[in-house]
C-alpha cells in the first residue's frame, strides 16, 4: 500500500500517512470550502488501510483550526480506522491542540467518548 | 487591539488620499466558494494583525464564526443560484471592545419558512441543548455551523429576514463578540 502525502495549503492541512510505520499525521488548519471533496480520498485511504494493517497505528492530529464541515469529515476519518481498534486494539489517536484552545480540545473529547477509541492529548504552540 | 498599527495604516491612507474604512473589511458582491477562500484568508490576516493581545480561544472563535458565516452564504449561493451568484454583503469590524461580523444574503422564497423555523429553534435552545445539538450534528452529519456560532463565548447573535420592495428576501446575521475582557 502506498503512502498518502498531501502538502498543506492556505485552508487545508498537511497529510502524511505512512503505512509502513503505521504513523499517520494530519497537521495544520482545515477550513476548505468543500471539505467533503478534500477528505474523500483521505477517508478512502483510511478504509483501505484498515483492511490490511497489522502493526500499531497512531493517528496524530495537530489541529490549529477546523471549520464545521472539516469537523464532520475528521469524525468520518477516525471512524474509518475504528475497525483496527475493534479487532486488535491497535489504534489510538494523539490529539494535539493549541495551548488554551479548549474548543478544539472538546471536539477531541467528544469524538473519543462517542467512538470509544483511546485518545491522548497534548497542548502545543503553532 | 494594536492601535499603533491601525494609526499607521490610517496615516498612510490619508497621505495617499485613499478611501479608508477604518478597522474593518467590507465586501458587497457575488459570494461563491472561490471568493470565500480568498476573503477568509484576508480576514484571518486582518484578525491576526489587530488582535495580538487577545486570548487565542477568542481569536479562533471570531475567525471560526467568520468562516462559518461566509461559507454558509457561499454554499447556499452555489447550490441555489449556480451560475448566477447573487450579490451578498460581508463586513468584519473591530471596535475598542467589540468585534462585529455582519452578513446579508439573498434567500429564495421556498426557504423563508424553513430558515425562520431553524433560527427560532436555535434561539430557543439552552446552553445544554446547544451542546447536545453540537454533538448530534457532529456525529450525524447535520448542519453544524450555526450551532458553533451560537455557542461562541462572550457573543450575541441576531438575525432578521426581510423582504424588499421588489419582493426579494434577505437574511441578515449580526454577530457581536465582546473581546475587551479577554485580553491577555
Amino acid at each position: 500500500m502506498e503512502a498518502l502525502k498531501i502538502e498543506p495549503y492556505l485552508q487545508t492541512p498537511e497529510i502524511d500517512f505512512d503505512p509502513a510505520s503505521g504513523k499517520l499525521l494530519l497537521s495544520g488548519k482545515s477550513y476548505p470550502a468543500d471539505a467533503i471533496e478534500f477528505y474523500r480520498p483521505i477517508i478512502d485511504w483510511g478504509k483501505n488501510y484498515s483492511k490490511h494493517a497489522t502493526k500499531e497505528t497512531v493517528l496524530t492530529c495537530e489541529i490549529e483550526y477546523l471549520n464545521s464541515a472539516s469537523q464532520k469529515q475528521l469524525v468520518e476519518l477516525i471512524m474509518a480506522f475504528k475497525p483496527l481498534y475493534d479487532k486488535s486494539k491497535n489504534f489510538r489517536v494523539v490529539w494535539k491542540y493549541e495551548e488554551g484552545d479548549d474548543d478544539i480540545l472538546s471536539v477531541g473529547e467528544l469524538v473519543e467518548h462517542e467512538l470509544e477509541i483511546p485518545f491522548s492529548y497534548e497542548e502545543i504552540n503553532f | 487591539m494594536n492601535l499603533s498599527a491601525l494609526q499607521l495604516i490610517e496615516k498612510r491612507k490619508q497621505l495617499l488620499k485613499l478611501p479608508y474604512l477604518k478597522d474593518q473589511i467590507e465586501y458587497w458582491g457575488p459570494v461563491s466558494d472561490d471568493f470565500s477562500d480568498a476573503f477568509l484568508s484576508m480576514g484571518r490576516l486582518f484578525l491576526q494583525q489587530f488582535l495580538i493581545d487577545v486570548h487565542v480561544r477568542l481569536i479562533k472563535g471570531v475567525f471560526s464564526s467568520f468562516v462559518e458565516m461566509v461559507q454558509n452564504i457561499a454554499e447556499y449561493n452555489q447550490k441555489e443560484f449556480k451560475d448566477n451568484i447573487p450579490q451578498s454583503f460581508v463586513n468584519l469590524m473591530l471596535g475598542d471592545e467589540l468585534i462585529t461580523i455582519t452578513t446579508i444574503n439573498k434567500v429564495k422564497e421556498k426557504d423563508v419558512e424553513k430558515l425562520t423555523q431553524l433560527f427560532e429553534n436555535l434561539f430557543a435552545m439552552s446552553k445544554d441543548e446547544l451542546k447536545k445539538a453540537h454533538r448530534e450534528a457532529l456525529l450525524e452529519g447535520k448542519s453544524l455551523g450555526l450551532i458553533m456560532i451560537k455557542r461562541l463565548i462572550n457573543s450575541e447573535l441576531d438575525w432578521e429576514l426581510n423582504t424588499d420592495q421588489e419582493g426579494v428576501n434577505w437574511l441578515s446575521l449580526e454577530l457581536k463578540i465582546n473581546y475587551g475582557s479577554t485580553k491577555n
